[in-house]
């Protein structure tokens, strides 16, 4: 049995009383499960009524993706599988209240907790983990129960996804200036005949993670879309950690997906604006180290 | 046969500098509205660009002959291509281009193991990259003149890869300027 309390939040990182999540994804991707079958999945909704995922819905599969590092200077190329095994789906097992998701297919195991129709508050990552550990040991077990070759993960991801709404008497423009720092309007101060006036903005922008002796850990991939949900205007704001894991599926590679947190929680800090943090209540809560 | 519902295949696609965002999300589409690429009219840097296609189509092809590769496509019975390996190996090569791209375009081979041999062959060099899984990468870099022979593992890094590509290109390289 894992000591989860071993994973340590660093006493100097910020939270927020009112964070603007929306959701939060743990997922490690694998090889192939070689003879995974639908009817597995029938099977393995038996095991997962235990935790509460009573509700499924099948879904498009995940296309695979890798994190790889080159050159420096390279930048990055990113190229895309698209043929993934359509003849099996991804499924979902749902919680009766929607809020937890255990999402499933041959290469992937993913856990979210997200609000649902806005309602909800975030439990945290140190409630989270926990949760997707022991969601993820039960279909590890039924893997192994099922004779199917074990779990090989190449890689794993930690997502932070944020929703702020714009204000009736906002522009997009103006809620990405009040929201971050580095967003700054671009206003040719005149034109010939008329003006242009700022109307959507999007950004995106990676980093990559790197071990102090220069070694590449993972990528953490941000990006801000001016979008809509239902007919309120919002700024989906994502943060991604992301990179590759040989190891097994055990403690290192939790604390790997806690050290995304801390890449995630830092940079999200560095990008957000005063008055931004200022509405979301900013804080800094001093411990000893504490759970994750 | 209802040709209506016959799709042409298009098994990559391919992201050029992109950013590919996490799809894990419960509200995926919410949220990832956004295209990259806003026009298709640009000439900007077209030279580069188009050279870069033609090599990245050349990849996209090869990989999806190896990806269609039915059970027994040896005569042995052999397994299909797992897709994460096919995926793994396109990765590399994207991640290698640059460097890739001053010797002739490599031989892109599938193995009964499962593997996919990627062999670059210069005037001096000869480069061997075996990529058996992701984030599990068998290399043999050999100097043909004095038959030295370097060999390594890489995971997910492949800066020594492309460094392997640069001194295999070094004197055709060298001749141009």
């Amino acid at each position: 049995m894992l000591d989860l309390s071993k994973i340590k939040r660093p006493s100097d990182l910020p939270q927020w009383e009112r964070p603007p999540l929306d959701e939060v994804a743990v997922s490690i991707q694998f090889n192939d499960i070689l003879g995974f079958r639908t009817v597995h999945y029938g099977l393995l909704a038996e095991r997962l009524r235990q935790l509460g995922q009573t509700l499924s819905e099948d879904k498009a599969p995940i296309a695979p993706s890798f994190e790889v590092f080159g050159k420096r200077t390279a930048g990055p190329v990113q190229f895309q599988f698209q043929a993934v095994d359509v003849h099996l789906p991804r499924v979902w097992f749902m919680s009766e209240d929607k809020h937890r998701l255990v999402q499933v297919q041959p290469d992937r195991f993913v856990y979210n907790w997200r609000k649902v129709e806005g309602a909800g508050v975030y439990p945290r990552l140190n409630t989270v983990l926990p949760e997707f550990w022991k969601s993820c040991r039960i279909f590890q077990a039924f893997v192994e129960e099922q004779k199917l070759p074990p779990l090989t993960v190449n890689q794993c991801e930690l997502s932070y996804f944020n929703i702020i709404e714009v204000s009736d008497e906002e522009t997009y423009e103006d809620a990405f200036a009040r929201v971050f720092r580095v967003w700054k309007s671009i206003m040719p101060s005149r034109l010939k005949i008329g003006y242009l006036e700022p109307d959507a903005g999007n950004f995106a922008s990676t980093y990559i993670f790197r071990s102090l002796d220069d070694t590449p850990l993972a990528r953490v991939h941000a990006r801000a879309v001016a979008s809509l949900r239902q007919t309120t205007r919002i700024i989906g704001f994502s943060l991604v950690f992301r990179g590759p894991w040989s190891g097994g599926i055990d403690m290192a590679l939790l604390e790997f997906i806690a050290l995304g947190r801390e890449a995630i929680v830092r940079l999200f800090d560095s990008m957000v604006s005063d008055q931004a943090h200022a509405d979301w209540g900013r804080r800094i809560v001093a411990s000893n180290g504490g759970s994750p | 046969m209802n040709i209506m519902n016959v799709k042409p295949r298009e098994p990559f696609k391919i992201i050029h500098g992109g950013l590919v965002q996490s799809n894990s999300s419960m509200a995926t589409s919410a949220i990832t509205g956004a295209t990259d690429d806003v026009s298709n009219t640009s000439m900007m840097g077209e030279n580069g660009r188009l050279e870069k296609d033609d090599w990245f189509d050349k990849v996209c092809l090869r990989l999806a002959d190896i990806d269609n590769l039915r059970l027994g496509w040896d005569g042995y019975g052999s397994d299909k291509f797992a897709k994460t390996t096919v995926n793994f190996a396109a990765m590399l090569l994207a991640t290698v281009w640059s460097e890739a791209s001053a010797l002739p375009f490599p031989m892109i081979t599938p193995m009964s193991n499962g593997a996919i041999m990627i062999e670059w062959r210069s005037p001096t060099h000869e480069l061997t990259v075996e990529v058996n899984s992701p984030n599990d990468v068998d290399v043999l870099f050999e100097e043909l003149a004095t038959g030295l022979v370097e060999e390594f593992h890489a995971t997910s890094n492949f800066l020594r890869i492309g460094e392997a590509l640069e001194q295999s290109a070094a004197p055709a390289r060298a001749a141009v300027a």
